[in-house]
């Protein structure tokens, strides 16, 4: 169970990261130790060199001007006054005796003997001496003399190492806070990090199990994980919006369809429980088929409608000519205008275009057409006048009709909402709503503003295509 | 004329074949699409029927099968899926014309003979001059004369009664005349198809006792004489 449980966070992103970051840290560290730690070492040992190189210089000189007492002198000199290290300095005559030797006390321990052998081949190298339990080191230089003799001069690296090995401890006191910090700002950045994929995660698992409002609650940071946090949230709002909306329009039809369905039976039951002449059954064969005709006229307009609200409406788009489009319209209705004296104008400029479903905006003014034309009484005047404003086409249906009243106003583009004056007149009650989820399944809208017993003037904002002649 | 109707819908095959029996062709139905296939591959049919949704078979591959074996039937779908790229899917796979259900007899008779027409090479000579009882129509000086009377009609009534003399004794529905005289293609749901009938009506029959233009109530309109 715990092995399942190890292996299981061990595939985790979190683990990895951490585990990334926390390498990363420790090595980046350890290397800019190791670094300091060599360039450190490497300029102490130089400037010992130099320090040995500058006396064995002035050694030489001595000794050149003064002869061996000169030397001597120098060398008990500086030994006394005890401001340095002492030095080892050491004369070689030209039979490889030893002529003088000064040597520190504690130097005893090393074997002078190495230095024999070869000394005068390697006379102008350094070299390295180290006591027998190698716990300190002796560096020697060394120059030939005019008369032939070997002049050495040494210098301890126990003050070298004694730094360096100061510098060894503070990295080791400095490396386990140093991996603490790392594991633990590493975990941190992890946790940080993911923070927004682990809401992402829950989220998912409530939608999944039916929970259709729930989001992904956003961070305050700007980067590509807040970004997917706010895709998706979209992308959950669309469904929703969508999947609400067929539930809506799916309780919508099943109950506007109960009406009317019971209408086509109770007719139909009627006929046939009655003894009714041929004649009269034909009458309601008649009704049937009407009945009939408007179901299926309400269920195809309760289906345009939910689809243009949804976004589920496929607009064949084409650039269409808005003054082709009044034209359309007005011949449309030419002859029941000109039964009930009512006169239509029309004002378009001719090269003003649209893209466009050309169907569903012949079915929008036809339904803005039929509107006005039923509501303007006789001897009323109906205007049909369209312009740019904008890069907007602004198409606009002006009538004398009874108008709307205020209360009747922000009901009228609800599905099957008929105000008092529609009651009387033929029609669904849907038309106003498919011409609002039409027209902003075209990026447009819609507007009405009415005076009751003045008229009505509806004005449509849809996006134009510039003309460019 | 022998038209082959492919429905699997008991009901909705036999109002098809029996309606397209009283117009006067002979019928064979099949209720799948294989036996479909079958019988439109062996026998010669001047027009189809076709349902899209079939058993073992569906109405696009049968029609695909169809073409692909160089059989040139008309045929005319029905579909329950009434959205444009349905219908352009349809007619791509070789289909001749596309209509949804639920529809109108009348309208899928007026279809059925019109395919049949186009199959035969039959559009004759476009006619000049149409004669119906005593009214007379020239289409080429689109004089209206009736009874020795001469009517005066404006553009929309006279495509009106072209669209109903064309199809005397056929009821064509609102949806068809709204499709011929204004070209729409969908049912702007107006009373504009009555206004007009009402209107040639006044023109053409008013003044006579005997009335050509009738309403057919729940189904459309038919010109005939008596």
């Amino acid at each position: 169970m715990f092995l399942r449980r190890l292996s299981h966070i061990r595939k985790t992103i979190t683990f990895r990261l951490i585990l990334w970051y926390s390498a990363f840290f420790i090595l980046s560290t350890s290397f800019l130790f190791v670094l300091a730690y060599f360039l450190l070492s490497s300029s102490v040992r130089q400037k010992d060199r130099e320090e040995t190189h500058q006396k064995l210089g002035e050694y030489a000189a001595q000794y050149q001007t003064g002869g061996i007492e000169a030397l001597k002198k120098e060398v008990s000199l500086e030994g006394r006054s005890g401001k340095e290290d002492p030095l080892f300095v050491r004369l070689v005559g030209a039979q490889n005796t030893t002529v003088f030797l000064n040597t520190p006390e504690h130097w005893k321990d090393f074997d002078l003997s190495q230095l024999d052998g070869n000394s005068r081949n390697r006379n102008q190298q350094p070299a390295y001496l180290q006591t027998r339990d190698r716990e300190k080191g002796l560096e020697i230089e060394s120059t030939i003399l005019s008369d032939g003799s070997l002049l050495q001069v040494g210098q301890s690296t126990e003050e070298q190492e004694a730094l360096l090995e100061t510098f060894r401890e503070v990295f080791t006191g400095f490396m386990i806070p140093a991996i603490i910090l790392g594991i633990g700002g590493g975990s941190f950045l992890a946790y940080r990090a993911l923070r927004p994929v682990r809401s992402l995660i829950q989220t998912i698992r409530s939608v999944s199990t039916g929970r259709m409002d729930a989001r992904v609650s956003a961070s305050q940071s700007r980067d590509e994980l807040h970004e997917l946090v706010m895709l998706f949230n979209a992308m959950l709002e669309k469904i929703e919006t969508l999947i609400k909306g067929m539930h809506g329009s799916l309780d919508a039809v099943a109950h506007d369809l109960r009406t009317p369905l019971t209408r086509l039976r109770g007719t139909a039951e009627m006929a046939l429980r009655s003894e009714q002449s041929q004649d009269a059954s034909r009458e309601a064969l008649a009704d049937c088929v009407e009945e009939a005709d408007r179901i299926l006229t309400m269920l195809n307009t309760l289906m345009d409608i939910s689809e243009a609200e949804t976004g589920a409406m496929k607009l064949h788009l084409e650039e269409m000519n808005i003054s082709g489009l009044i034209k359309d319209t007005v011949e449309l209705y030419a002859h029941v205008a000109e039964d009930k004296k009512v006169s239509v104008h029309t004002s378009s400029p001719h090269d003003l275009l649209l893209t466009a479903d050309a169907n569903r905006m012949r079915q929008v003014m036809a339904n803005l057409m039929d509107n006005a034309v039923k509501y303007t009484p006789t001897g009323g005047r109906i205007d049909l006048e369209a312009c740019q404003r904008d890069h907007q086409a602004v198409i606009t249906i002006k009538d004398t009709g009874v108008g709307i009243s205020p209360e009747d106003a922000p009901k009228i583009w609800n599905r099957l909402y008929r105000g008092d004056q529609s009651r009387s007149q033929r029609g669904l009650g849907l038309g106003l709503s498919l011409v609002k989820a039409v027209v902003q399944a075209h990026d447009g809208r819609i507007e009405v503003s009415s005076e009751p017993g003045v008229g009505s003037l509806f004005t449509l904002y849809l996006p134009s295509i510039v003309q460019t002649s | 004329m022998r038209v082959l109707v492919i429905e699997d819908d008991d009901k909705i095959a036999s109002f098809i074949v029996n309606g397209l029996k009283q117009a006067g062709f002979a019928t064979d139905h099949s209720a799948n699409g294989e036996d479909g296939l079958h019988l439109a591959s062996t026998e010669r049919y001047d027009a189809a029927v076709v349902d899209l949704m079939l058993p073992r078979l569906d109405g696009l591959s049968l029609i695909e099968r169809l073409r692909r074996d160089k059989i040139d039937t008309p045929v005319l779908i029905l579909s329950a899926k009434r959205s444009v790229d349905d219908r352009v899917r349809g007619l791509q796979a070789g289909g001749d014309d596309y209509m949804v259900k639920p529809f109108a007899f009348s309208e899928l008779l007026a279809r059925v003979q019109s395919l049949v027409r186009r199959a035969t090479g039959g559009v004759a000579a476009e006619p000049t001059r149409m004669k119906i009882g005593d009214l007379s129509v020239n289409l080429l000086s689109r004089e209206v004369v009736r009874g020795g009377e001469k009517l005066d009609l404006q553009a929309r009534e006279f495509a009106l009664l072209e669209y109903l003399m064309r199809n005397a004794g056929r009821v064509v529905s609102k949806t068809m005349i709204l499709e011929h005289v204004w070209d729409y293609s969908f049912d702007p749901q107006t009373n504009v198809v009555d206004v007009l009938v009402c209107r040639l009506r006044n023109k053409v029959d008013k003044n006579f006792t005997e009335k050509m233009i009738q309403t057919i109530r729940g189904v459309g309109y038919v010109l005939k004489t008596s």
